[in-house]
């Protein structure tokens, strides 16, 4: 039983990471998402794959519990994937979709470093494997 | 004859970009040119003393309303060069000029805080600052063109919106 569920949920990873794959293939950016997604099934067993709708909503909402000046992604992002955006230090940020930017989310460090900051900063806590996923599958779609 | 050519060597020296001030040295840690410019202009290390700093370091996690807190191996690289070249422990004039009038019980927080900062921009209206086209006091870049290169000189200074006519500054009405 638990290794069908493994299945599935490694074969939803794979079905959302190969559809990705025709438009934006990357080994680096997919090991980063696969890695996510172990992390994921070990956090919850009944994990069932990422969404680019709930990614979705977590880049766009308004949150709580962060810090004052900045309750959403879009603070700082573009208010949209494909828009630049600001640091509030007046640094442009270029647009977060990897169709717009194909050298996004392909350096773990990296996108381990902004997402420990990012949802600190906006959530007010670190953000689980199901979210990180999540938010990169849409990324990955846009 | 020799005298006078001393002479001129020595007033070519005294007239030399390097005793002038000059452009900040180059900034060598390759952990501290990448981290410290992610969100904005690379600020000079010479700009503020080591206390300063340390305080910082210590609590990237709350950096002026933001996380920017780093791994620890990165952390250590990065605050160990800032205390290497704070203004108070580095030597050149440069850092120097930037600790005078510093009180070290109680150092600012921020460049923009400084004594030399205040007194070097006290012609500036605040409006200027506030512009949309600079933002904040922090944004030395719009207005030092050079300043990512560590050149802070007069030269190179262009306040977007006004122009300076004989040493005064005049807003661009028209624009
Ligand atoms: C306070 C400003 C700010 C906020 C708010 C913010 N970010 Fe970022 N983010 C940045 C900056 C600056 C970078 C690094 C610049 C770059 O990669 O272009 C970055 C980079 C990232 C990266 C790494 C990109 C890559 O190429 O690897 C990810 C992932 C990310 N942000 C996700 C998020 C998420 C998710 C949120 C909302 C929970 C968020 N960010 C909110 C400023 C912000
Ligand atoms: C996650 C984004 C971020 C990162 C990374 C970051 N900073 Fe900042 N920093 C800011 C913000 C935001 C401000 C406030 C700017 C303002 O008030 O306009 C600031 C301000 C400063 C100031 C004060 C500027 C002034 O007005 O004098 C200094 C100095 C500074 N940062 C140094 C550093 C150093 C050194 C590092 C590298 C360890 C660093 N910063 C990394 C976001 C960041
Ligand atoms: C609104 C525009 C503006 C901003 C922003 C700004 N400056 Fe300046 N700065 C000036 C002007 C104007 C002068 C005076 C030039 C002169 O004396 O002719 C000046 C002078 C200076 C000088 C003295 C230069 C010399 O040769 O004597 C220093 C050093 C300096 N600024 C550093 C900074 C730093 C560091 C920042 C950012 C933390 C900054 N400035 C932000 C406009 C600005």
């Amino acid at each position: 039983m638990k290794m069908l569920s493994l299945a599935i949920a490694l074969s939803t990873v794979l079905s959302a990471t190969l559809g990705a794959n025709t438009a934006q293939a990357n080994p680096a950016r997919d090991a980063i998402v696969a890695a996510f997604a172990a992390q994921a099934k070990a956090e919850n067993p009944s994990f069932a794959g990422f969404s680019a709708a709930a990614g979705n909503t977590l880049f766009n909402s308004t949150h709580s519990g962060g810090k004052p000046d900045t309750p959403s992604c879009t603070s700082c992002h573009g208010t949209t994937p494909f828009a630049t955006g600001e640091t509030r230090a007046g640094k442009v940020i270029e647009p977060m979709a990897v169709s717009k930017n194909p050298g996004r989310y392909t350096d773990t460090e990296k996108v381990d470093k902004w997402f420990f900051r990012n949802c600190r900063s906006v959530l007010g806590r670190e953000c689980t494997a199901q979210e990180k996923g999540d938010y990169l599958t849409y990324m990955i779609s846009q | 004859m020799i005298r006078f050519l001393t002479l001129c060597g020595l007033l070519a020296v005294l007239a030399s970009p390097a005793m002038a001030g000059g452009p900040f040295p180059p900034i060598t840690s390759e952990a501290v040119k990448t981290e410290c410019a992610e969100c904005h202009l690379l600020y000079r290390p010479q700009m503020l003393p080591a206390k300063s700093w340390a305080a910082m370091m210590a609590d990237l996690a709350n950096h002026f309303g933001e996380d920017a807190s780093l791994a620890p191996g990165t952390l250590k690289e990065v605050t160990d060069y800032h205390l290497a070249h704070a203004s108070d422990v580095d030597q050149p004039r440069r850092a120097k000029k930037f600790l005078a009038g510093v009180d070290l019980s109680n150092p600012p927080m921020k460049i923009s805080d400084t004594p030399r900062f205040i007194r070097k921009h006290d012609d500036v209206p605040v409006a200027a600052f506030t512009s949309k086209a600079v933002g904040s006091k922090s944004r030395c870049q719009k207005c030092h063109t050079k300043a990512a290169e560590g050149n802070f000189e007069d030269d190179f200074v262009v306040i977007p919106g006004y122009i300076n006519v004989f040493g005064v500054l005049v807003k661009k009405v028209w624009e």
